[in-house]
């Protein structure tokens, strides 16, 4: 008995310290500084500032002054690159929103640029735009924006078929934010037609969708069948514009979020030692212990399988790692 | 030809210590064998390793010429000297049972034990007493047309009565072909069916062994006095 | 030998699972009744309507324990059938140890799926019988139905036919972690009984917990953790995100380490009933 209470004594220690290290770690990890009461972030002499943005969701951002923003410590698992329009013939401002996170409250970290050249954002505006894609949602009381900035962007070619048709596109999302009332919502998609190193952009409006649904986002353009009309966008400011964010992947903007070389390191090092040198050592074993066995039931169905399993987990690392880098 | 042979038989449990060690012998077929010795001697660890529960630490045991594994279990019937049926079974689904798994298992004559003995084949186990469980596995190994029977402790914790009954179930239902091996420490019972004895010292020495009826004729002492001299404290 | 070793084994087990399967079927048949009267407003007394939604929740959870209780016993009867005196049964059968470990394994598969069916049935009655009327009122079946077009969306534009290749690794991954599962618990109960004969239980409960907090550790640093974000940089950004056959091989690294983990812990456990086990 005395052997057995040692025995795991010791298995509670070992699991303690073990679910320690992943806390240590992922303390080491954090390289943010948090200040002030808001919570906004210092780097290279520009000051981020979080804001909430949920899919589809109405978005109260009246409140979103600079001492009563809705802040979050967590960083965001994933940056999101968002480029705003702000026209002043419009009452609405457009974000192109290139990056997306993996939960519905992911938050985005911006420069506190857009608080000079979107003042809009918190100031009490009168009236509303009209929606873009009205028919869609049951809160069109709310707000409906003016199309009018839009259609200057497009050109008078378009294309009229399913989003589906246009599956193996790249594409991204288009918000429309009412500046008075602090609403946002996804009113559009962007697909980015690269043909012979030009970029060309079609853009979809979920005003042109009459489907029954209450809320207006990608995902039922993307699955649906049904034609839309795709504009081909005529700006060739904001085209450049787009080409630009697409491409590039700026070190000055959110990557630095992530302090990528030690962790970066270390899961490739703890990875490689788990998906490959660990198989490759099964497998050798495996072959020993066939010839060990002489291919006696149940080993020689058992044993084949283990290797089976190690060749894919070998294959699916490598795999992973080359379309990585 | 002999049915169970032993050579250099080791057995050690994780103490390390040898329950076994270096057992050496045969056992003719045919012949009911008994198997005596104090308690602790190593009888039922021999019996276990011949029926295949326990593996030898060291040396190899065959039956009828193969080593004991899987295909030996069909040659061997064996009595364990605890209760081993699961108590939700009913007599009649345990017959089934046995029916399924072992192909020289003899239905008609189980059911023909089971009714000198009125014991019911609907009852479920749970519902039986100690000694008619006890019976019922008796009847249920005894009725398997075995090379091999062994049988660990058959009579201990039953009533004189239901002794004399094992017994001769034991002796009227096996084939004369086959070997039964019985381990006990109930001698007196039990030397009267023993063709052949064995007494098991500590470790598994064999201190003595031959025929039954030779022993008592040479020394003119029967086997329980014999037992009580060799291993006097 | 494993038909009829099978047999007994869904006999044993069913003897008891279909009473808790019958109870999950009733519990689903009063949940429906009793949700419109909950979460529906049609009764005049509040406190009525607040007891129904209890008891209908309390309903709901009940049902969930079919699964529960189906794991129970095909481990109780895993253990009874090896370590306990019907072991000497067990093992004197002419039956090789692998063939009686794969008829547990099949009566495990089993009753895993027949629960999940009997699940499925539960909450079509529940849907039937009760949530039809609530999803019609709280417009819930519309958020689903959003949440699902979210991901059709995404898979359907990325995607395209490798969804094959995705449902074929997926399907491998699904029965093989059932397999993983229930290995893993046979092969501590089996561990326990050759560490320790008195106290087999409580060293096979503490070696489960062990080999789990094992494995959780190890899955926090690597792609089983879903960390693939974090090994590899360049996988930050959403173009690979989006890639169909970086998904493909992600998919077939985790089916990769559940059959090896799965076939692994069949030899392990294999040697320990041959070699090891000593019935006493």
């Amino acid at each position: 008995m005395k052997k057995i209470i040692k025995l795991m004594a010791v298995c509670f220690i070992l699991t303690a310290v073990i679910s320690l290290l992943p806390v240590a770690v992922s303390a080491a990890e954090s390289s943010c500084t948090v200040i002030g009461d808001f919570e906004s972030i210092e780097y290279n002499g520009r000051t981020y500032v979080p804001f909430e943005m949920g899919r589809g969701f109405l978005v109260d951002w009246y409140n979103t002054e600079i001492d009563n923003v809705h802040v979050k410590s967590e960083i965001a698992d994933l940056y999101s690159r968002i480029r705003v329009y702000v026209y002043d013939d419009a009452n609405y401002i457009l974000q192109v929103y290139l990056s997306w996170g993996t939960a519905s409250d992911t938050l985005y970290y911006i420069e506190d640029v857009r608080l000079e050249g979107c003042t809009a954002l918190i100031q009490t505006g009168e009236g509303a735009a009209e929606y873009l894609a009205e028919s869609l949602y049951t809160y069109d009381d709310y707000f409906s924006f003016k199309p009018a900035t839009v259609d200057n962007w497009i050109s008078g070619d378009k294309k009229i078929c399913a989003a589906r048709d246009l599956a193996g596109l790249e594409y991204t999302y288009l918000y429309a934010v009412d500046r008075g009332g602090g609403i946002m919502a996804e009113c559009g998609l962007i697909f980015r037609d690269e043909d012979g190193g030009n970029s060309r952009y079609y853009l979809l409006l979920y005003r042109d969708y009459e489907v029954d649904r209450f809320y207006a986002d990608g995902s039922f353009a993307l699955s649906s069948n049904m034609p839309a009309t795709f504009y081909l966008l005529g700006d060739d400011e904001l085209s450049a514009q787009l080409t630009e964010y697409w491409d590039t992947v700026p070190e000055d903007e959110l990557d630095w979020m992530y302090d990528s070389e030690l962790p970066n390191a270390f899961y490739l090092i703890t990875n490689g030692l788990l998906f490959v040198l660990l198989p490759l050592a099964g497998i050798v074993a495996a072959v020993i212990l066939l010839v060990k066995t002489r291919a006696r039931a149940p080993y020689n169905v058992a044993v084949p399988i283990f290797m089976a399993g190690c060749v894919a987990m070998i294959v699916g690392y490598i795999v992973m790692a080359i379309m990585s880098y | 030809m002999s049915i169970l042979e032993c050579k250099n038989l080791y057995k050690a449990y994780k103490s390390g210590k040898y329950v076994l060690a270096d057992m050496s012998f045969s056992v003719p077929a045919g012949k009911i064998v008994g198997l005596l010795g104090p308690n602790g001697c190593g009888k039922s660890t021999l019996i276990k390793t011949v029926a295949g529960l326990l593996m030898p630490t060291k040396g190899e045991v065959f039956v009828d010429g193969i080593p004991v594994g899987d295909e030996t279990k069909a040659l061997v019937s064996y009595l364990p000297e605890r209760t081993y049926f699961n108590s939700q079974m009913c007599v009649n689904e345990l017959v089934a049972y046995f029916k399924d798994f072992y192909k020289d298992f003899d239905e008609e004559r189980a059911y023909q034990l089971f009714a000198d003995l009125n014991i019911d084949t609907r009852a479920r186990l749970a519902t039986l007493s100690k000694g008619t469980k006890e019976k019922v596995q008796l009847i249920m190994v005894m009725s398997r047309r075995a090379k091999l029977y062994l049988l660990d402790e058959p009579i201990a914790g039953v009533d004189p009565a239901a002794r004399e009954y094992i017994l001769s179930t034991i002796v009227g239902n096996y084939d004369p072909e086959s070997t039964i091996m019985i381990t006990t420490h109930l001698i007196t019972d039990v030397e009267q069916v023993l063709d052949e004895f064995m007494f098991l010292g500590y470790g598994g020495q064999i201190l003595m062994c031959g025929g039954a009826d030779d022993v008592r004729a040479e020394t003119g002492k029967s086997l329980d006095a014999l037992f009580r001299e060799v291993f006097r404290c | 030998m494993l038909g009829k070793l099978l047999k007994y084994d869904l006999r044993s087990v069913f003897k008891y699972w279909w009473i808790a399967a019958v109870v999950s079927l009733s519990l689903a048949v009063a949940a429906g009744l009793l949700i419109p009267m909950g979460f529906v407003e049609n009764t005049k007394y509040e406190v009525v309507q607040v007891l129904c939604a209890i008891i209908a929740v309390l309903c709901i959870v009940g049902m969930c324990l079919l699964p529960i209780v189906g794991s129970v016993l095909i481990i109780v009867r895993f253990y009874k059938h090896f370590f306990t005196d019907e072991g000497y049964l067990t093992f004197t059968l002419p039956v090789k140890k692998h063939t009686l470990l794969n008829s547990k394994l099949l009566m495990t598969f089993i009753f895993q799926l027949a629960s999940v069916l009997v699940l499925v049935l539960d909450f079509v009655i529940v849907y039937a019988l009760g949530l039809l009327e609530v999803f019609t009122e709280f417009a819930i079946w519309n958020e689903i139905k959003h949440g699902l077009d979210l991901i059709m969306g995404d898979i359907v534009m990325s995607v395209g036919n490798m969804w094959i290749l995705y449902l074929v690794e997926l399907i491998i991954i699904g029965v093989a972690s059932v397999f993983v599962s229930a290995m893993l618990i046979y092969l501590c109960i089996t561990a326990a009984s050759v560490i320790s004969k008195k106290y087999k239980v409580l060293v096979a409960i503490g070696l489960y917990y062990g080999a789990n907090s094992v494995i959780s550790f190890i899955s926090q640093f690597s792609v089983m953790g879903g960390n693939y974000w974090l090994m590899l940089p360049v996988l930050n950004t959403p173009e690979h995100v989006n890639s169909v056959w970086l998904i493909a091989a992600v998919l077939l690294l985790v089916a990769g380490v559940y059959v090896a983990v799965g076939a692994a812990m069949y030899v392990l456990e294999n040697y320990l009933l041959e070699r090891k086990l000593d019935l006493q």
